[in-house]
């Protein structure tokens, strides 16, 4: 006979686990990768009602405008600018498909769906001269979980499984990694951001007037086209002694990404600073980086099972190898 | 293919794939995958820009919107549209493009393509008139020149 575990003795392996670096191919339970397809696609489905009538004007530019056709990403295939009708059929059905991803409905078609018509609606949006950089993580992230098993729990697919008499599934490493995968492309984003100051502007970034001059020239193009612009940046501009603590903080954020990784203090601290910067870019420069300032972009770094579902019910349990 | 292969797999292949635009010479920016190259150079102070003005019956600059001057609410895509228009030497149907965006306006009675050149720090410490201006065309508000 095999005696019961005390608690205590069952306490203690669990802390160890919480207490070390989590690994990318430790087991997780399905709730936290479904939790993650929930909050994405969520956004994704909630940039894309609100940005209609924003999309629909850049596919006009394909009647008004089509020399100014600058395809990025997989449009570079397109010799010409879309029809409007085309891409307003594309919008439909990836909202249509986001929809069911959010509820995880069918989830191996309405994943794929959502991600690739995510990916070529904001591509189409970038190939008029300028390239927007605030949807490239939820892009990536969509891929990400559309190759993944992100409606095994929490999804009406699960549902139907259970009803079925599908056994529940069980914490597993294919419901980490790609949660993992995801934190991985948000740090590796952000330290190419900072790369990408090194290798331009080096030590001087920091230390000369790069910030300034950036901040007075956005929010000068801004007021020049009738834009709204940040009076809080315009005030900024004036006193210079601000931006070298302001660039050298940015920058360390975003060089220092991979901490988020260790999981604890150094990711709640540094998801905190990477909240704050973009915070102060909206302050200064009137530029919204919703996916991060909602906290979407940092959800990978968090064991999202513990957020319950339905949202306002807390779920006990589910606790492996959880991300501290 | 092994269930502990495909994970590490799917890792390579996307930090490679994050990374190459960065690591290619020169660094080539895209979508999704971008060397992020958002304020990483030091543009200087000066800041020459390709907007369209309004002029009210007085001769006053009225600023106009994004989506005026662009066709969308970007204010990006507004500035790259009359660079590219002045550029390809097409100010003057551009110029009447926008009037029709504009339609008839309760203020504006003419509007020109201009390239404004400010000091950027200056423009808001010291006043907001252009160090230069020049005007590439002319047209009358509410659809024709």
């Amino acid at each position: 006979m095999t005696a019961a575990p005390t608690p205590v003795a069952a306490a203690a392996p669990a802390a160890a686990v919480r207490r070390r670096t989590p690994g990318y191919l430790d087991p997780a339970p399905p709730e936290r990768l479904a939790t993650l397809r929930i909050l994405v696609v969520g956004f994704a489905l909630g940039y894309l009602v609100v940005r209609t009538p924003h999309l629909l004007d850049v596919a006009r530019l394909a009647d008004v405008a089509p020399g100014r056709f600058a395809p990025v990403g997989p449009l570079v295939l397109l010799d010409a600018p879309p029809a409007p009708v085309m891409v307003a059929a594309v919008l439909a059905v990836t909202i249509a498909a986001a929809a069911a991803g959010l509820v995880g409905w069918r989830w191996r078609v309405s994943g794929p769906v959502t991600a690739l018509g995510f990916l070529l609606l904001t591509s189409h949006r970038s190939s008029w001269g300028q390239i927007f950089h605030t949807e490239n993580l939820v892009a990536l992230h969509l891929l990400v979980l559309a190759a993944s098993a992100a409606a095994d729990a929490r999804s009406l697919d699960a549902r139907r499984r259970a009803r079925t008499g599908g056994a529940p599934p069980v914490a597993d490493p294919r419901y980490g990694w790609p949660v993992r995968l995801a934190a991985v492309v948000v740090v590796v984003a952000y330290v190419l951001a900072g790369w990408a100051k090194l290798r331009t502007g080096g030590i001087d970034w920091v230390t000369g007037d790069a910030l300034r001059n950036h901040v007075a020239h956005d929010n000068l193009r801004k007021a020049l086209v009738g834009d709204v612009w940040s009076p809080l940046g315009g005030w900024a501009v004036a006193h210079g002694w601000v931006f070298p603590p302001l660039a050298a903080a940015s920058l360390a954020v975003e060089l220092a990404a991979p901490v988020a990784l260790l999981g604890g203090r150094w990711r709640t601290g540094w998801v905190l600073a990477a909240w704050s910067f973009h915070l102060g870019v909206l302050g200064l420069m009137a530029i919204l980086f919703p996916y991060p300032l909602l906290g979407v972009a940092f959800a990978p770094f968090f064991a999202l099972e513990r957020l319950g579902w339905p949202p306002w019910r807390r779920v006990a349990g589910a606790r492996v190898a959880a991300p501290r | 293919m092994g269930r502990r292969r495909l994970p590490w797999l799917a890792l390579v292949i996307v930090v490679v794939a994050m990374a190459w635009p960065a690591l290619r010479r020169p660094p080539t920016d895209g979508y999704p995958l971008s060397t992020y190259p958002m304020f990483s150079s030091d543009r200087g102070p000066w800041s020459e820009v390709v907007t369209v003005v309004g002029r009210d019956p007085d001769g006053a600059v009225v600023r106009l919107s994004p989506r005026a001057i662009g066709g969308t609410d970007e204010p990006m895509v507004a500035i790259r549209t009359a660079a590219i228009a002045v550029g390809g030497g097409h100010a003057d149907t551009y110029c009447d493009e926008v009037a029709g965006r504009l339609g008839a306006h309760p203020v504006v009675v003419e509007l020109e393509v201009v390239t404004e050149r400010h000091h950027a720090v200056e423009y808001f410490t010291a006043g907001e008139d252009p160090r230069e201006r020049r005007v590439h065309a002319r047209c009358a508000a509410g659809g024709g020149s």
